[in-house]
């Protein structure tokens, strides 16, 4: 119980971009920024995936990060949660054309917690999702049996 | 010195410390603005099943026509995954009001809007009897009638077809596909190609006809099941292909030569009024020979001879059900002496 109080007033995140327009990213920097600031919530933001307790997942998934998205997943100690930002993170956007080559939706490749859809979202939504259900999905984490 | 205190003063204050302590971004800032742009909202009573904006959008999968459950009811879903905010359904949106609205996109009411139609409507004005049926029919106000005329305006038009199933005469308004035209051409070449080898293999019959019998006429039938598989491996739109037909065989007015060689005498008048020279005097036989692929079916030739040797038949077709019907008559045309 004071482990999940305490998680829910510190959340590390870190920033995937696996392909896309990066415009969802300029909005997770806006987040970061002193106007938004996020810190102020208690969400820490990390570079090195073993740091983390969360992933922020934005683009399409190409071919080639198909395969690197998941070995970086396994690089997160448990228990661990992942929000897919954007409209290419849900369902590939307006690059799932006949002739892409696009691994997307995320939540086929790894678990995801959390969804924000837009393209991109506003930074509030972003942040709404992670302090509302980055703490229920770690407090609920179970380790894989 | 003197600095030092006002600092001291400063950070005393209780507002300064008061924000110090509950540092949070100001509301305003997180609040969405009423001008944002939001996924669109979507009234299902409004929607005139026009397609539009489907057509106008750039996601893939992210706006679908979706038939409700009520007997004649679709509307616009929106998948918010896909979906990108750009406001061009709305903006395309031609009810009014809009079926779909979002942020200030829901005000724009474009007076010319192109859409990526596949068909074209156009108002026969010989064919039109002013009934004026079409104008409660169209439901986005493209046809408007002026000086006796109705015309239907090409920028407003959805393609919907609701006038054509208003209008009471059959061809008073024409609906044209603009899309595939080469492999419409094909399509339509190779009908007439096989409708007249269907002639072709009737010649006998055809002759049998008493001469210059007004109700002497042969009826033929084509089945239209092998042209339509022929058509299919072309193009795989199945309506288009019947309407094509359609059209084809209600304007196809085909004149049939039957060359009586044996009648000939050998005269050589159709000789030289022939335009395209498909006709060529055989000087063993003593007879003019015609070449069938050459020959424009111009009837002159008919015309020309005085004895008889080309008659002229008049084949008009109507398509029925499953089988094109072909009646050939002889033709009225004069034969000048």
């Amino acid at each position: 119980m004071i482990r999940d109080f305490i998680r829910r007033r510190s959340i590390n995140l870190g920033l995937v971009m696996t392909g896309g327009c990066n415009g969802c990213d300029i909005e997770i920097v806006a987040l970061l920024s002193q106007r938004y600031d996020l810190e102020q919530y208690g969400i820490f933001y990390h570079n090195n995936p073993r740091e983390c307790d969360a992933l922020l997942v934005t683009g399409t998934v190409a071919k080639q990060w198909q395969e690197k998205l998941v070995e970086l997943y396994n690089k997160v100690p448990e228990p661990k949660a992942v929000v897919a930002i954007g409209a290419c993170a849900l369902s590939g956007g307006i690059f799932q054309q006949e002739t892409g080559k696009v691994a997307a939706p995320v939540r086929e490749i790894i678990p995801v917690d959390a969804e924000v859809p837009g393209c991109p979202p506003r930074p509030a939504e972003i942040a709404i999702a992670v302090l509302k259900h980055v703490p229920p999905a770690l407090a609920s984490y179970r380790r894989k049996s | 010195m003197s600095s030092a205190i006002w600092y001291l003063y400063e950070f005393a204050r209780k507002k300064w410390l008061e924000r110090f302590l509950d540092a949070t971004t100001d509301p305003e800032i997180a609040e969405t603005p009423s001008r944002f742009r939001d996924f669109p909202e979507v009234e299902k009573e409004l929607c005139i099943s026009c397609g539009a904006c489907v057509f106008s959008c750039p996601s893939p999968g992210a706006i679908k026509l979706v038939r409700g459950e009520e007997e004649d009811t679709i509307f616009p879903v929106i998948d918010e995954g896909s979906c990108i905010r750009c406001g061009f359904c709305v903006e395309v949106c031609p009810t009014e009001p809009k079926t779909l609205k979002s942020g200030e996109n829901s005000l724009i009411m474009e007076e010319y809007r192109i859409l990526p139609h596949e068909k074209v409507y156009i108002a026969d004005e010989y064919l039109c009897i002013r009934c004026k049926k079409c104008l409660d029919a169209c439901k986005v106000g493209a046809i408007s009638y002026q000086d006796n005329l109705i015309s239907i305006d090409q920028s407003k038009c959805v393609a919907c077809g609701d006038c054509i199933e208003a209008c009471p005469v059959k061809g008073a308004i024409k609906e044209t596909y603009i899309i595939n035209l080469d492999e419409q051409k094909q399509i339509t070449n190779t009908l007439i190609e096989s409708l007249e080898n269907t002639i072709n293999t009737e010649m006998e019959k055809i002759r049998k006809l008493p001469d210059f019998d007004p109700s002497g006429i042969v009826k033929l039938e084509f089945p239209l099941k092998e042209i339509i598989e022929k058509a299919h491996e072309i193009i795989i739109n199945e309506e288009m292909i019947l309407k094509l037909m359609e059209k084809v065989t209600d304007r196809l007015k085909m004149n049939v030569i039957v060359w009586n060689e044996e009648l000939c005498n050998g005269c050589r008048l159709c000789v030289d009024e022939c335009p395209v020279g498909a006709l060529s005097y055989d000087e063993n036989t003593g007879k003019v020979q015609r070449d069938e692929k050459t020959c424009l079916r111009c009837s002159i030739c008919h015309q020309t001879c005085p004895f008889g040797v080309p008659e002229l038949y008049v084949a008009r077709f109507l398509l029925k059900d499953d089988v094109i019907l072909i009646t050939l008559k002889p033709s009225k045309i004069s034969i000048r002496s």
